[in-house]
């Protein structure tokens, strides 16, 4: 007589119901193991402040505060961030007048692409004289500041100033460290409009060495942090303080994707049906900008010259800004018309025009100058 | 409520979705059947509204419609409430959608939201609609009654004509119109006539091609007999909004959804990994590579200028890849969402990249839609039952309208020419080989199996080929213009110059490609998507931080919108 099975199905089924419970617990702790010996590993073979290297995809997601500070405290010429470009003010030996040969000095205003189109003026007419202002991704704000600044210091006979399509929701900010991940540090005044009028809010924290002293200042980094907190469009809590994300590659990651999406959606507020938003804060304050600064510029005896780079679609910024700067006669050049932003070619791996665009353009500005200022006329040498 | 970026669709990769599935489920398992069909309707009726509150009147105008005719149809008549209730329903949407709106909550920030200044500021748009609406669905309503009395084999036509021509009729105004007034316009210039821009300022509802022929295939199947009508209107609607497929498919049958809807459902831990499983799966081919190429594919179909051959054929193979990955990954969480409330979805896709013929391409990709062009296109049209020349003429048929339902737009309707082209060549040469011929048999093959084929070297040259062929259909699928066709078909074929741009996919998008791939070819030797149950835990374990890793380093990709919810 065969004894009775005591097993039943249903105990059967029980017994492998726990089974599988187990076996997925087993596979959640080995997960969860897995992926926090990866993000040590990682961690470890990238070291943490390495900004520019390897590792700056992971770095990136650093706080930045913490991007900051470790940049404040890096011996001299070390920093991973850059520290002494752009900040309003300091720039030194630059010329003020066109001297000897030179008959023209042209101030140029704003960052890397109007200031490689201005040097390729004096390789079209050696009797340019420049002075070049700005800062390394330079919103139109900070461009238009260093211009202010500037105003006194010099007897230039043109003024360019350069706008540009990418950066120019960031005019909404006071400082890249907001909405750049690898940042310079220099601030830069918010305007705003202010019935009809143009107000800057200036920065409590403008020059390097006070930026150092902040750092040891429990009060001044307050209120350095405090006013980016009320004024700066891109200021994000998650992404500015220091936090325990810092030490953990996953978190630096995420930081870093959710300081994207903010940035991308803080850029999204100047964009309407997929081109710039003429009733948005950042078209009214970039024109309010454009006719102050022909304005003052025309004030001073001085030729303005807007040059508008749409480097991020077709003319986005020329539709936005060329009604404005038609209506009050200011001399510009726009990019799309000379070099599509559409046409990969036109572009360097990094992003920049190529040289034979910046040429091309130097060369636009060149005939707005003989057309505006025709008595200052030279032998001119046509570039190529 | 309306949203102040309206136009974004809620992304299941999106922080809105994040924080409402949690809500919604919270919801599910502690509610019975019957309000668990509600809050999962309510549900619906939020995420497909975030996008546009206004379009939700078309999906509860179409929901009405063929809950009516599909009673009309099986049972001839309507009982009180069951007219009623739709009535209703559309009425308080034309009004509540539509005539009403409110700007309650602004979204201004990224997080969290904020409510408007003026919270309490309704605007009301007019009595037009609603009146309309009302009109309308009383002489409706009066039709359907007095329909009883009509002989049933022409009662049942007639309805079935209504629902057919309410749904492409809707597809008509909404998706087809611009295309169709921009071809008249190009056409009488093209004779030197003189005609003004005739485009009309229409939005295309998210979703709209997946959910009309979602409820068309409910009244077909209830003409043809093979399904019964429900007279639960609101479990119907759910049917029709269910949220998890709404807006990209899959295209899902009555007959296979509905009971499961109409049921109360069970909850199984099985079910509920999978669901889990499914999820992160889909959100990986999403996020960590159909975002990931997706920059460097734009980059190439989005240029003027300054590409080479180079550049376009290994923009068009990652295309290849995108699309996949992006399509299949939303029917997957869209899946696994659905596994979590005891609900099962058609899978949408089986491993179509080792293909070896557009027959089995077509059983592989998209697999809810090639099954109801299938089943209420081509075999209505005769299929292959009318012979050789009847046959092509079928196939190239349905698979024009098929390329068509993807887009008002004359490279669809080439892709789909090309598609059926493809079916007709590989079926001529079929025929032209002995029955006993493998080659023949594969051919046609309808075949499918759970016995994936050895890898021999004629097996991989086979699969390479047709992904080759594939991928320039893809080509087709991806240009921006007809001009951009003919640029890139020329460069393809004639263009000896490396590569022109710089820009190149991330490391860590392909290392989550090579990922894919290599899972997929595991899958395909195992027969199973269970496989990954034989493997040993701690690998597994280490397989999901890898994906989970790669997951967060994709969401630093730029999201970008489903591909499919375009269509």
């Amino acid at each position: 007589m065969n004894p009775r099975n005591s097993s039943t199905s249903s105990s059967s089924g029980a017994s492998g119901s726990d089974t599988r419970i187990r076996d997925t617990a087993w596979v959640l702790v080995w997960t969860v193991l897995s992926l926090a010996t990866l993000d040590l590993g990682v961690g470890l073979a990238f070291p943490r402040h390495d900004l520019q290297g390897s590792a700056s995809f992971f770095n990136r997601g650093l706080s930045n505060e913490g991007k900051l500070r470790t940049a404040l405290s890096a011996p001299a010429g070390e920093s991973p961030l850059l520290l002494d470009y752009g900040w309003i003010g300091a720039w030194d030996d630059l010329p003020t007048r066109a001297v000897g040969a030179k008959r023209l000095l042209v101030a140029s205003y704003g960052m890397s692409f109007s200031h490689r189109v201005s040097e390729r003026l004096p390789e079209l007419d050696p009797n340019i004289e420049l002075r070049l202002v700005g800062g390394p991704g330079a919103p139109l704000n900070h461009a238009f500041a260093c211009y202010q600044e500037d105003r006194a210091r010099h007897e230039a006979d043109v003024v360019i100033l350069g706008v540009l399509a990418s950066s120019l929701p960031m005019l909404r900010s006071m400082n890249q460290l907001t909405w750049a991940e690898i940042p310079a540090i220099y601030t830069y005044p918010r305007y705003r409009v202010d019935e009809g009028e143009l107000v800057a809010i200036k920065p409590v924290v403008s020059t390097l060495d006070e930026l150092r002293s902040a750092a040891h200042d429990p009060d001044m980094w307050h209120k350095f942090v405090e006013q980016m907190r009320n004024h700066d469009g891109y200021f994000s809590e998650l992404s500015f303080s220091e936090s325990a994300l810092d030490h953990s590659i996953v978190g630096r990651v995420l930081r870093r994707a959710w300081g994207q999406r903010h940035s991308r959606n803080t850029n999204a507020q100047a964009y309407q049906a997929g081109t710039f938003d003429p009733e948005s804060e950042t078209v009214r304050v970039a024109r309010a900008i454009l006719s102050q600064f022909a304005d003052t510029a025309r004030a001073d005896g001085r030729l303005p010259i807007v040059v508008l780079f749409d480097n991020t679609s077709l003319d986005d910024l020329d539709q936005a800004l060329s009604a404005l700067l038609e209506s009050e006669e200011i001399p510009f050049v726009s990019s799309h018309e000379i070099a599509p932003a559409t046409d990969p070619s036109n572009f360097l791996p990094d992003r920049h025009f190529t040289p034979d665009v910046d040429k091309r353009l130097a060369a636009a500005v060149l005939e707005l100058i003989r057309a505006h200022l025709p008595g200052r006329r030279t032998d001119v040498r046509r570039g190529n | 409520m309306r949203s102040a970026r309206t136009g974004v669709a809620v992304l299941f990769n999106s922080l809105e979705f994040f924080f409402f599935l949690p809500v919604v489920l919270g919801l599910y398992y502690a509610l019975r059947h019957r309000a668990q069909n509600r809050a999962l309707l309510a549900a619906s009726y939020v995420f497909y509204g975030w996008w546009d509150v206004r379009f939700l009147f078309l999906i509860v105008a179409s929901t009405a419609i063929d809950y009516l005719c599909g009673l009309m149809i099986g049972r001839g008549q309507l009982q009180r409430r069951q007219g009623w209730l739709p009535f209703a329903w559309v009425l308080a949407a034309a009004i509540g959608c539509v005539a009403l709106q409110w700007q309650g909550i602004r979204f201004v920030e990224a997080f969290p939201y904020v409510a408007a200044d003026d919270f309490w500021n309704f605007t009301w748009k007019g009595w037009g609609l609603p009146l309309a609406t009302a009109v309308l669905g009383l002489v409706a309503l009066g039709v359907c009654h007095a329909a009883a009395r009509v002989p049933e084999a022409t009662r049942k036509k007639l309805f079935l004509i209504v629902s057919i021509a309410a749904n492409l009729g809707i597809l008509a105004v909404f998706k087809y119109c611009n295309f169709f007034l921009e071809n008249v316009e190009t056409a009488v210039r093209s004779l030197g006539g003189n005609v003004e821009a005739l485009r009309l300022d229409i939005v295309l509802p998210v979703g709209i091609s997946f959910y009309t022929f979602q409820t068309m295939s409910y009244t077909i199947d209830i003409y043809r007999g093979t399904l019964k009508p429900t007279d639960r209107f609101l479990d119907f609607a759910l049917f029709v909004a269910f949220f998890p497929q709404l807006v990209a498919g899959p295209i899902e049958r009555a007959s296979n959804l509905l009971p499961r809807i109409l049921a109360p459902r069970r909850l199984h831990f099985d079910a509920m990994t999978r669901g889990v499983f499914l999820i992160t799966f889909g959100l990986f081919k999403k996020v960590a590579i159909a975002d990931g190429l997706a920059r460097y594919v734009d980059g190439v179909y989005g240029a003027s200028a300054g590409v080479s051959g180079a550049d376009v054929a290994l923009a068009t193979m990652l295309f290849a890849f995108q699309i996949y990955c992006d399509f299949s990954g939303y029917s997957d969480i869209a899946r696994g969402v659905a596994k979590l409330m005891g609900i099962d979805l058609i899978r949408n896709f089986n491993l179509p990249y080792f293909s070896r013929s557009p027959s089995e391409f077509w059983q592989r990709w998209h697999i809810s839609l090639s099954g109801w062009l299938r089943d209420y296109l081509y075999i209505p049209l005769g299929g292959n039952r009318g012979g050789g020349l009847l046959t092509y003429r079928n196939l190239l048929l349905t698979m024009v309208l098929g390329g068509l339902w993807h887009g008002a737009a004359w490279n669809f309707v080439l892709w789909g020419l090309y598609q059926g082209g493809l079916l007709c060549a590989f079926r001529g040469l079929a025929s032209l080989a002995p029955e006993s011929n493998l080659a023949a048999r594969h051919l046609t093959a309808k075949y499918v199996t759970a016995r994936p084929q050895p890898a021999t070297l004629v097996f991989l040259l086979q699969v390479a080929s047709f992904f080759a062929l594939t991928c320039y259909g893809w080509l087709l699928f991806r240009a921006t213009s007809f001009e951009q066709i003919v640029q890139y078909t020329t460069l393809l074929f004639t263009d000896t110059v490396p590569w022109m741009l710089t820009a190149r996919p991330s490391l860590h998008t392909l290392a989550a490609l090579a990922l894919l791939i290599g899972t997929e070819i595991i899958e395909y030797r195992a027969g199973t998507v269970r496989f990954v149950q034989n493997v040993p835990i701690p690998i597994r374990g280490f397989a999901y931080a890898s994906i989970l890793f790669l997951i967060t380093i994709g969401l630093c990709n730029e999201p970008t919108q489903f591909i499919y919810f375009q269509f």
